[in-house]
């Protein structure tokens, strides 16, 4: 590891005195690959293939994180609303190449930033023009876009109306653009593109619409969709037989994939989170266990063909997401070495599969309440009242939305748990780190009737969610070594934006504005900034000329405002706002 | 900060009509302002529909049987114990609104604060709006969604192809300027989990 960065930083110094020798090669397949051993770059969305979110850099460390403070900040754009959104805000996490650093805003704008020189200059904006109003309507969470990739001399960007653009990095121009998801049928994208290989990889929204979920990879050079593979399996395909009901209900049977997956090339398998089941809290709609939702999934990347499944919570009334990332990381378990696929659900359980099988390792709450179900069976990681033979699963009676139990508290609350915001895991210590919601909210289930034609761009969703009580956060520390947890860190509210680690630092924002550093042995708070606005974004650490920063986006924006407010009573009125924070030490 | 942010949003709001280039004539325009500027939309959506979901029922203002000041009074006051906010920034100050004041409600009664509060002369306007324009309308049509967002968003489609048998749409396709992007199709792949897609190739 050790040469090869240092490779890498000499090839860095040659190519920074000669940018348009650079600009000719771009970011290669082969840097992508190797981006774990370029600590200086942040090549891509989850820094590496891996989703470890974990930097090397130790510039800032825990003897002097102290003495962080501000170097620059930016204001952005996409502030405005459109459809049913008052604002937008930002979700996304830089990416940085040698220097110059790409993000996004929540309508998709991007932009170019030279980092050099220890200030901030805008190179160009590219503005795509995102339908607000068709695409706003049917964005059920918020106005939200979770940044770039890198490939060659392209930056490839989504828009929540359902393009995939590519933009030359060195003017700003529109390259070539193609519509990926269809607003008309409410799918739109949030989540980041993922390159791997010649190839870009796209997740959908819009499980809360009725919609059949895909992850689609469309070919680089031809600019042609290569494969689909949907989520909701075909009739006839392996796992239809889990929609068991005769209304169809597969066909509206959501299952998105908004959050960017990851790859192992030793496996030449890309791994990618799927979402709930639509209609969300009935589930008597749709008995079976409805694959692939709340499902992680092994892909061929060259084929799209599903190699495995795992699904968390089978014929789900809870609105309980497996749409994570998933955290590839090589690691003993009580004394074995595995090679782990990390995914901390919604549901409040953080689960270790065996990555080249599927097969369960160790599971856990990492959650202080979960009332839904007694725990996991610890052979198969299943419910321990998960039935295979009950079309309908009850688990927690008493707790599950059905409608003989059509308004319940439930443990953790739809939002999780944990929701997108991804965790981080530090190979150094092996510990993994996630930053959770820890909540419980009510739902109250509004049956939909079987067989009636599903509302066009309506909400589909079978009843809904309240905020009775306060919701906080925290980030648990779990050791994947034995599957325990290994700390907790309580924080006023809940993780809205993602965690980084580094060999020795936790970093983390609050939706209050606030954003700290832990010891990642300890969790005890080292540092924190109060940067005036919504952190709803995950921080990112990279060099530019040779010196360690650390950058976050700050503005809230996603679904909390509008449908979970009440529970943080503290952040109502917090303004929106579109912001680019970057600290450094001295 | 309130109200900044109502100017800030009837800024946003004239600049999206400037920019799509269609003038607004009929004596509802500061209703439909007011409609899209406090975001009436966000709950009850552009057609005053309503509809279930995430953050529970907003009504259906196309089936509502008020009248022009009951309308009006719902919009001051909001709803006792249900989601519809107040746009009347005092409405429990004095007891205005029901005879109650703030003090006598609990938490779940006092009905939620509106984010863009409304001056008199808006209520007035956007009740209009809602009487003239949503209420006793039957499912909305094209020609309603367009007066609604003007050109240049992709949103009245869905109508277009109900209404005219995607005739319109081909018109559609003949309006200039409309940006490129705006007529782009899905070209999806074949289902790569499709049990027989081997032999196909
Ligand atoms: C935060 C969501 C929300 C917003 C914003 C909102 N409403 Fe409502 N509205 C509701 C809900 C929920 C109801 C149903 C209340 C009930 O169950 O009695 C409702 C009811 C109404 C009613 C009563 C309809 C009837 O027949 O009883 C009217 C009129 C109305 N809204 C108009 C408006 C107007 C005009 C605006 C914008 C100025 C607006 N609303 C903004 C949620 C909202």
């Amino acid at each position: 590891m050790s040469k090869s960065t240092c490779v890498a930083a000499v090839v860095a110094l040659i190519l920074g005195s000669q940018p348009t020798v650079f600009a000719a090669e771009g970011v290669t397949a082969e840097q992508l690959l190797n981006a774990d051993s370029d600590p200086g770059n942040w090549l891509t969305h989850h820094k590496d293939y891996s989703a470890q979110r974990f930097s090397p850099l130790n510039q800032i460390n825990k003897d002097n994180v102290k003495n962080l403070h501000v170097a620059w900040t930016l204001q952005l754009g996409g502030i405005e609303g459109g459809g049913i959104w008052t604002h937008g805000g930002l979700e996304g996490t830089p990416i940085v190449e040698n220097g110059m650093m790409f993000v996004t805003d929540g309508w998709g704008s991007v932009y170019k930033i030279d980092t050099r020189g220890g200030q901030a200059k805008v190179l160009w904006r590219m503005d795509p023009k995102t339908d607000h109003d068709w695409a706003g309507a049917v964005a059920c969470c918020g106005v939200d876009n979770r940044g770039v990739a890198l490939s060659g001399n392209l930056v490839l960007s989504h828009t929540l109306d359902g393009r995939l653009i590519a933009t030359n990095k060195d003017t700003g121009q529109i390259a070539w653009q193609r519509q990926v998801a269809d607003p008309d049928k409410s799918e739109v994208i949030t989540g980041a593109p993922l390159v791997v290989k010649n190839m870009v990889i796209t997740g959908v929204a819009g499980a809360e619409y009725g919609i059949r979920g895909w992850i689609a990879a469309t070919d680089l050079t031809s600019q042609k969709e290569v494969w689909r593979t949907y989520t909701i399996p075909a009739k006839g395909e392996p796992g239809s037989e889990t929609w068991k009901d005769s209304n169809n209900a597969a066909a509206t049977g959501g299952g998105s994939t908004w959050v960017t997956g990851s790859y192992d090339p030793r496996t030449n398998t890309l791994f990618w989170g799927v979402g709930n089941p639509g209609p969300d809290w009935d589930s008597e709609y749709r008995p079976g266990d409805n694959l692939y939702t709340d499902s992680t999934l092994a892909l061929d990347v060259d084929s799209g063909k599903i190699k495995w499944h795992f699904q968390h919570t089978p014929n789900d009334a809870f609105d309980y997401d497996s749409v994570a990332e998933n955290v590839l990381a090589d690691a003993p378990v009580h004394g074995q070495p595995r090679h782990l696929d990390l995914e901390a659900d919604r549901n409040g359980f953080a689960y270790a599969l065996d990555r080249d099988n599927g097969q369960f390792v160790w599971g856990l709450p990492f959650v202080k309440k979960v009332t839904w179900t007694k725990g996991l069976d610890p052979e198969t990681g299943k419910p321990v009242e998960y039935d295979p033979k009950t079309p309908v699963q009850k688990y927690n009676a008493s707790v599950t939305p059905s409608k003989e139990n059509p308004v319940t508290m439930i443990c953790p609350g739809n939002m999780g748990g944990k929701n997108w915001p991804p965790t981080a895991y530090n190979p150094v210590l092996k510990e993994w780190y996630i930053p959770v919601i820890e909540s419980c909210n009510r739902i109250t289930v509004k049956p939909e009737t079987p067989g009636k034609p599903v509302g066009k761009r309506e909400f589909f969703t079978g009843g809904g969610p309240d905020q009775p009580v306060r919701i906080t956060g925290s980030v648990t520390a779990i050791d994947v070594t034995t599957g325990k947890e290994v700390g907790k860190h309580e924080t006023p509210f809940p993780m809205l934006g993602g965690l980084l680690t580094t060999p020795d630092l936790v970093f983390y924002g609050q939706p209050d504005g606030k954003i700290a550093a832990l010891d990642a042995k300890t969790l005890q708070e080292l540092w924190s900034f109060n940067t005036g606005g919504g952190v709803n974004a995950p921080p990112m650490t990279f060099t530019s000329d040779g010196k360690q920063y650390v950058a976050i986006l700050v503005g809230q924006g996603g679904a909390w405002d509008k449908w979970f407010i009440e529970s943080t009573p503290e952040l109502k009125g917090m303004p929106p706002g579109s912001s680019l924070y970057v600290f450094s030490l001295n | 900060m309130a109200k900044r942010f109502h100017y800030a949003f009837a800024a946003i709001f004239a600049a999206t009509v400037a920019g799509s280039g269609v003038a607004l004539a009929d004596s509802s325009d500061e209703g439909l302002r007011v409609f899209k500027a406090a975001n009436c939309v966000g709950c009850h959506k552009w057609t005053g529909a309503g509809g279930g979901g995430y953050g529970g029922a907003a009504a259906n203002l196309r089936k509502t049987k008020l009248t022009l000041e009951q309308i009006e009074l719902t919009i001051r006051c909001g709803r006792i114990s249900k989601g519809m906010p107040h746009f009347d920034a005092d409405a429990y100050t004095d007891g205005r609104c029901y005879g109650m004041k703030a003090a006598q409600l609990g938490p779940g009664q006092i009905p939620p604060e509106a984010d863009h509060p409304l001056r008199p002369a808006d209520i007035d306007a956007v009740a209009k709006y809602v009487v003239a324009n949503i209420k006793g309308q039957g499912e909305a049509t094209l020609d309603q969604c367009h007066s609604f967002f003007g050109a240049g968003s992709r949103v009245c489609d869905m109508y277009a192809k109900r209404d005219e048998g995607g005739v319109q749409h081909a018109d559609a396709e003949q309006q200039e300027p409309a940006e490129a992007h705006q007529h782009m199709k899905v070209d999806a792949a074949t289902d790569s989990n499709a049990p027989h897609q081997d032999a196909e190739k």
